[in-house]
């Protein structure tokens, strides 16, 4: 991916060092910035300038940023990712759920805030364009699997080579929504609402159940996850980890 | 940094109830004052000689002043009359009767009143003298705790953050730096300032702890699936030392706060890295031990200096070897308790400390539909 393909960045934060440190980390891979230390001023800005990316903080003084998300989620579809510290793990869980797309727990470095964005990036591109009809994930051992959409067929990869996964319908729908969301974090209620339905999103039993069975199936430990991913209070999250 | 140090509000609690201890309520008082006296009386009478009432006035002068040390004034009187009347009805000539023969009974029944009046006055001064003296330790106690807390934490976020100054303004200062000084610097401070995040992090888990501000979810979740993403979030603080995760198959779900319990095993993996030395091995372990999950910490260090054995798991004791808080132990026990569950330091296999972590499995199994294994992929 080229620079002038990256898409531009509005970063909503009232501190201005922190503004200084996305913008300086961002400009330097070839992102735009634009900045706002306000809700208000953010409102304003995504409505004239329609940023690629919105980087939000969610304690703002002027307000409350799951509103933002929810307010903003009605006409525009900008991936957001929150900005957020350790021990509010509900008030990511209200932002994910209003609409977010991903959060980042403060402090955090730039490989991190990059390797989010990318995500983000992708997750543009591909709504952009047809869905995909495979999502494959490896790490540098030649570790990884792969699913087919289309034909279901789910396969494990090791250095040795390549086996057939048999996957029940229920894990196929759940690795199914975990890879077409690679690399963002999901909450509890989207993926039950998702695999489940709606009248199963306060289950966590089914995801704790069924995440445990494709770890066992998919995982090289499935002890010491790769990919499958828990984030503790907030949801899962399948991590890519291409070496892009 | 949290404006009350978390100290305080429990304290302040044990301060308040010690405050309103002595002064009981009047109906137990009452029924002191009645039964001592009564007591007094049953004695008197099984002592009684006739002609001699020496003996008698004694034992109700003593019951008296026993009734009375209890009470407040007035109940003491009521006790006193009590004993009076009796000692007039039972033993003074007429017999059995209230009338009064000799002039000297008015006179011992009017010192029985004001021995009973003084005895009660004086008691209730000194009950609360002595509830004020206690009230000011429980206070001078906060003081302390919160001088400790206030010394500890400007000491503990001073040190990274001269480490952070010294290598920024070093960074700043000398353009000619060669790559690999730069390196180590920009890494100082990057370590640096996640220890202050870690410090920050425990002093806020501790405050939210003990104010009891939080009380823990109660969720269905996974032990093993926590110490993963623990050991995850504890990589950088435990380096290149040799990790192993063992997470026996087919465990049951417990009911606990996800966010809770993981933080408890993150700290416990930091305590393990903080004491060993980098080429130590640290084990992880989660399994059954009849209806309880047992999560165990263990290293190959050096062990548990045996002098801070006892005051492991108290606040700002810490193992002067190595920096820190001394908060973690007490927070990661705070999160068992929360859970009803245990956290105590037991013998290690590998040779160094650990520390297991026992909570209760509840039960009933959530109820979650199982499908049978049917093959989804078409070759």
């Amino acid at each position: 991916m080229t620079a002038a393909d990256l898409p531009s960045v509005l970063v909503v934060d009232d501190e201005a060092p922190i503004r200084l440190f996305l913008r300086s980390s961002l400009e330097a891979k070839g992102y735009r910035v634009a900045e706002s230390d306000s809700l208000t001023s953010a409102r304003l800005q995504v409505a004239a300038q329609a940023p690629g990316i919105v980087l939000l903080d969610l304690a703002l003084p002027d307000g409350d940023g799951v509103e933002f998300v929810r307010e903003l989620r009605i006409w525009s579809s900008t991936p957001i990712v929150v900005l957020s510290a350790r021990g509010t793990e509900q008030d990511k869980v209200a932002a994910l759920d209003a609409g977010a797309d991903d959060y980042l727990t403060k402090p955090f470095g730039v490989s991190e805030l990059l390797a989010r964005l990318r995500a983000a990036v992708r997750r543009i591109a591909s709504s952009a364009g047809k869905d995909p009809v495979r999502v494959e994930v490896h790490d540098s051992d030649g570790n990884g699997f792969s699913l087919d959409f289309g034909t279901r067929r789910c396969q494990r990869r090791s250095p040795g080579g390549a086996i057939d996964v048999a996957l029940t319908p229920t894990e196929f729908r759940l690795l199914a929504t975990m890879m077409k969301h690679a690399g963002k974090v999901m909450t509890h209620a989207q993926i039950l609402r998702e695999v489940w339905g709606p009248r199963h999103e306060q289950d966590v039993a089914y995801l704790r159940v069924y995440l445990g069975q494709l770890r066992q199936k998919l995982e090289p430990l499935p002890a010491r996850p790769r990919w499958l991913l828990t984030e503790p209070g907030v949801g899962y999250r399948l991590d890519p980890r291409r070496p892009d | 940094m949290p404006p009350e140090p978390s100290t305080t509000s429990a304290d302040a609690r044990r301060a308040t109830s010690g405050r309103r201890a002595p002064a009981g309520p009047w109906r137990r008082e009452l029924a002191w004052s009645v039964g001592v006296t009564g007591a007094a009386i049953a004695l008197a009478t099984l002592c009684y000689v006739p002609g001699d009432l020496s003996t008698e006035s004694m034992i109700l002068v003593l019951g008296a002043v026993a009734q009375a040390m209890r009470c407040r004034p007035a109940i003491a009187m009521v006790g006193v009359l009590l004993g009076g009347a009796a000692f007039n009805f039972l033993f003074t000539e007429p017999r059995l009767s209230m009338r009064i023969h000799e002039p000297q009974s008015v006179i011992a029944f009017a010192v029985m009143l004001a021995i009973g009046g003084v005895v009660a006055g004086l008691a209730q001064r000194l009950r609360a003298e002595s509830a004020a003296v206690a009230q000011r330790e429980a206070q001078l106690e906060v003081e302390r705790l919160r001088s400790t807390l206030l010394a500890s934490v400007s000491h503990d976020l001073r040190t990274p953050l001269t480490g952070i100054t010294g290598a920024a303004t070093a960074l700043l200062e000398d353009d000619t730096m060669r790559p690999e000084v730069k390196r180590r610097l920009t890494q100082g401070i990057i370590d640096e300032a996640s220890r202050l995040d870690d410090l920050i992090n425990n002093l806020l888990f501790a405050t939210r702890i003990e104010s009891g501000d939080v009380s823990p979810r109660r969720e269905w979740i996974d032990l093993g699936e926590l110490a993963a993403a623990a050991l995850r979030r504890a990589e950088p603080q435990l380096g290149p030392r040799r990790v192993t995760l063992i997470v026996e198959p087919g465990l049951p779900l417990l009911r606990g706060d996800p966010v809770l319990l993981e933080q408890l095993a993150f700290l416990l993996l930091d305590n393990a890295a903080r004491h060993t030395a980098a080429s130590c091995t640290v084990r992880i372990s989660v399994c059954r031990r009849s209806d309880e999950l047992a999560l165990e910490i263990a290293d190959d260090g050096e062990g548990i200096d045996p002098a801070l054995k006892e005051t492991l798991f108290a606040r700002f004791e810490r193992d002067k070897r190595s920096p820190g808080l001394g908060l973690g132990l007490a927070i990661a026990s705070a999160i068992a308790r929360a859970h009803d569950g245990t956290l105590r330091h037991v013998p290690s296999a590998l040779g160094g400390a650990a520390f297991e972590l026992r909570l209760a499995v509840p039960r009933e199994q959530p109820d979650v539909p199982i499908e049978a294994d049917a093959p989804e992929a078409s070759p």
